[in-house]
């Protein structure tokens, strides 16, 4: 039930009361049938009606969600009950904020508005989405959101690893260590290493018991020192010079040029063209005034959006080769850092700094004493006077330490062995931990790929189950049409994507836009959407289609009633239709044991509100232009019998003389009456004690109005020559007539049932009945 | 015995497939993800500071330290 007070076109106080039953709405255009689906829609949304999203509707929508002639200080109501009794009430005041009651808000907003409601402008938006937008409005059929979920948070926990471990920047560290253990200690092996670690320890060390080798290097190392301090000061001297010699200055400094020079060129065309993209954005702005393409929003290019994955990994694989340049600079850095601080370390010596001013290397020794090397850039001009002071230290003690006695060279030797190898002993633990990193980098990846895989298999699986049940629908719809094969698929390549493929005339379409006309569209799009609802059909929740079929002609809207007793027979559903002829036929095709009908009155004036037909026939329409316009009343009722009496001789078997070409399409009111009130007194019986009876008396009224639309009827559509007590006896009278055709006490028609080897039809008490094999 | 739930069961089979391939991998880490994708990771996207903790948990040295 959905009762509505000053709510759009409500005034104050209508209920759509549907009994726990389905039902089919008819009210002309105006008449306010969407204002149901509009609270509907504001319940589920929260307060939002999308057709309203508008920046003169206001911050709640007020001004278009209150009727305007509600009286000062109503508030707009509505409320909806379910079959269980709970109740969504909400109270929207002047201001447009509602305030909630009942106990089924919940699960109101639980439903799912795009597969709960159908409007007739949105019955074609899943064929005109895109595929992206097809995707996400399957995505809750598929039930795989917390698989989305899931992939996505995996995906931010590799990021997250990623960033803590720092693998990126270690890998950058172990990769400068591993270039220096090489240029320092060549191919050895990381066993060879520890094993000659061992013997050194063992032989320099030898009342010593460590088995770590870091502790192992340390105290060796010690050992070397006091070894080399038993040597004269000159040896000693010279231990320091072979220290200075073994600083591979030259390199470095060519190494930090190579790298500051890749960077450079890494660089400077990127700020060159990160200008262009500012350039371009501020053409963008502009852009979106003009509704212009949509331009690349990393780099402004402008591209078609297939591109656009690829130019985006291009732009990633250009910033990654700028972060491998900015890495192997700094590993240059802190690498000639090192060699700037261990000449320093030598030339802080005093028995050294002598040995320079006697090479007259002062000035060398003055520049190092004062370099402050954490402030330095690695300019090309600090560079620059790095080699011209201190290449010459490096050369002049390589000379020297020539003079180095063996036993000297090989302590030297040995100590600058053990220090490196302790390099090689702390980098493994780094090793080690970003080791441990990359699996777990590795393993969520691998994780990730395999949860969308699963997102793959299983949509699939559903869009197949989707496919066939919408070729089951396009079936009942157009029976041996040449459109056919319509499925949901997954384009190749694509992630997070669904598109519609038909076979038009047997050539496959990989989108129904290609070659459906509106009509065909609306009908594929209305399938969609009951597929997907039926989809759905574990959800307790109604099915309300607001004028869907605006655009099927006759013989494909007919079908819609096979669809929705075939397919939703347990399901409750709510058919809001304009169309007349439609609104006839569904009723007397669907069962009213599980089906309600009612009809809306025209509008009339916000006042008066939104008002129920006090029948489910749509006289209403006719009665409501008795005041002002009697003769479009009388115009009214007799299109209203034209229609209402098409169905009815079909339904009663009655033949028709064949009229020649179309116009057996445009039969009249009396062309049906005239044949009934001919084969009445032969096959119109009713139940009297006596027996069955011809119903004289319902030949009568059948007559009665047959008179009154032939002379009034006619002259109302014709001359407009008709006062209003003429059109109001007409209305009345073709009331009467089709009263006739159903049973005073079952309330049911007299071709409720039919017995086709006897040829009769009967209502459901048997009162009222119709012999069709007589006439 | 309590029927594998299929939800459970895609879980572990993806987790046990992207282990497998990886022999040197902690065996805290597919425990860890197994108990995140039956619960949590499977209700919303999960906010970055919850992240860092189940990421400090993943690489956790489980010879010196017990993950959480």
């Amino acid at each position: 039930m959905i009762k509505l007070a000053w709510f759009r076109g409500a005034a104050d106080g209508v209920t759509l009361d549907l009994d726990s039953k389905s039902a089919v709405v008819y009210g002309e255009n105006g008449s306010g049938k969407s204002t149901f689906v509009d609270a509907l829609e504001y319940a589920i949304n929260d307060g939002r009606i999308g057709h309203l999203s508008h920046e003169y509707s206001g911050r709640h929508q007020e001004k278009g969600i209150i009727n305007t002639h509600a009286p000062g200080g109503q508030t707009a109501e509505l409320v909806i009950a379910l079959d269980d009794a709970s109740k969504l009430s909400a109270e929207i005041g002047r201001a447009g904020a509602p305030s909630y009651t009942g106990t089924a808000g919940a699960h109101i907003r639980g439903w799912n508005y795009g597969r709960t409601v159908l409007r007739q402008d949105e019955v074609a938006s899943f064929i005109r989405n895109t595929k992206g937008g097809k995707y996400s409005a399957i995505l809750p059929l598929l039930g795989l959101a917390p698989m989305e979920a899931a992939a996505e948070n995996v995906r931010q926990l590799s990021r997250m690893v990623e960033l803590r471990s720092g693998l990126q920047e270690g890998k950058g560290q172990l990769r400068a260590a591993m270039d220096k253990r090489k240029a320092e200690l060549g191919e050895l092996s990381d066993q060879a290493i520890d094993e000659k670690v061992r013997r050194l320890y063992k032989e320099h060390c030898p009342d010593k018991t460590s088995t770590e080798p870091l502790t192992q290097c340390k105290e060796a190392r010690d050992a070397i020192a006091v070894r080399l301090e038993g040597h004269s000061d000159e040896q000693q001297r010279n231990a320091l010079l072979l220290d200075i010699s073994r600083i591979d200055l030259i390199s470095r400094i060519g190494a930090m040029r190579r790298t500051s020079g890749a960077l450079a060129a890494a660089t400077e065309p990127r700020l060159l063209e990160k200008l262009d993209v500012l350039h371009s954005a501020q053409a963008y702005t502009h852009a979106l005034k003009d509704d212009q393409d949509i331009s690349c929003p990393a780099c402004g290019t402008p591209m078609p959006s297939r591109q656009f994955r690829a130019h985006v990994d291009a732009e990633a694989q250009r910033l990654e080769e700028m972060m491998t340049a900015l890495r192997a600079r700094r590993s240059t850095v802190e690498s000639l850092r090192d060699a700037l601080k261990a000449l320093k370390r030598a030339l802080d010596a005093d028995m050294v700094r002598a040995w320079a001013v006697s090479k007259k290397l002062d000035s060398s020794a003055a520049y190092l004493a004062v370099l402050d090397i954490s402030t330095l850039r690695y300019t090309e001009d600090e560079l620059q006077e790095i080699e011209s002071k201190l290449l010459p230290v490096v050369a002049e003690a390589t000379k020297a330490s020539k003079k180095a006695l063996p036993g000297v060279k090989d302590l030297s030797s040995e100590a600058h062995f053990l220090s490196a190898a302790s390099d090689v002993v702390a980098v493994r633990s780094l090793a080690a931990r970003l080791a441990r990193a990359a699996e777990v980098v590795e393993f969520l990846k691998a994780l990730e790929n395999g949860i969308r895989e699963e997102i793959r298999i299983r949509s699939q699986a559903v869009i197949d189950e989707l496919s066939t049940r919408i070729q089951a629908m396009w079936a009942i719809l157009h029976p041996g049409e040449a459109i056919e094969g319509v499925r949901l698929y997954i384009p190749e390549g694509a992630d997070k994507a669904i598109d519609i493929e038909v076979k038009f005339f047997g050539v496959e379409q990989p989108s129904p836009r290609l070659t459906l006309s509106e009509g065909y569209r609306n009908s594929l799009g209305l399938c969609i959407f009951l597929a997907m609802a039926k989809r759905d059909s574990g959800v307790e929740r109604p099915l309300f289609l607001d004028d869907v079929v605006v655009s099927l002609d006759r013989n494909h809207r007919g079908m819609i009633v096979e669809v929705l007793e075939k397919e939703f027979a347990d399901r409750q559903v709510v058919v809001f239709t304009h169309d007349r002829a439609w609104y006839s036929e569904l009723s007397q095709q669907l069962d009213p044991a599980s089906w309600r009908f009612k009809a809306l009155l025209p509008f009339e004036k916000p006042e008066v509100g939104i008002r129920w037909s006090s029948t489910s026939s749509t006289f209403g329409d006719a009665r409501a232009l008795l005041q002002g316009t009697p003769h479009a009343a009388g115009n009214t009722a007799r299109k209203i019998m034209d229609t209402e009496l098409a169905v009815r001789t079909e339904r009663l078997h009655i033949r028709l003389p064949y009229l020649a070409a179309t116009r057996n399409d445009h039969r009249t009111a009396h062309d049906f009456l005239y044949q009934i009130i001919a084969d009445a007194p032969d096959c119109f019986q009713k139940k009297t004690p006596n027996g069955y009876e011809a119903n004289i008396s319902g030949v009568e009224v059948l007559r009665h109005a047959d008179t009154l639309l032939v002379s009034w009827g006619n002259r109302a559509s014709h001359t407009m020559d008709v006062v209003r007590p003429e059109a109001e006896k007409l209305i009345n009278a073709c009331e009467a007539a089709l009263d006739v055709l159903k049973c005073t006490d079952c309330k049911k028609p007299v071709y409720k049932f039919e017995d086709s080897r006897a040829e009769i039809l009967q209502c459901e008490c048997g009162n009222l009945r119709w012999r069709y094999g007589n006439a | 015995m309590t029927e594998v739930q299929p939800e459970e069961n895609w879980v572990r089979v993806r987790v046990r497939n992207a282990a497998d391939a990886r022999p040197n991998l902690p065996e805290h880490v597919p425990a860890i993800l197994e108990t995140l994708l039956a619960r949590e990771f499977v209700e919303q996207t999960l906010p970055g500071k919850k992240l860092v903790d189940i990421a400090g948990q993943l690489l956790a040295d489980p010879r010196t330290e017990a993950p959480q």
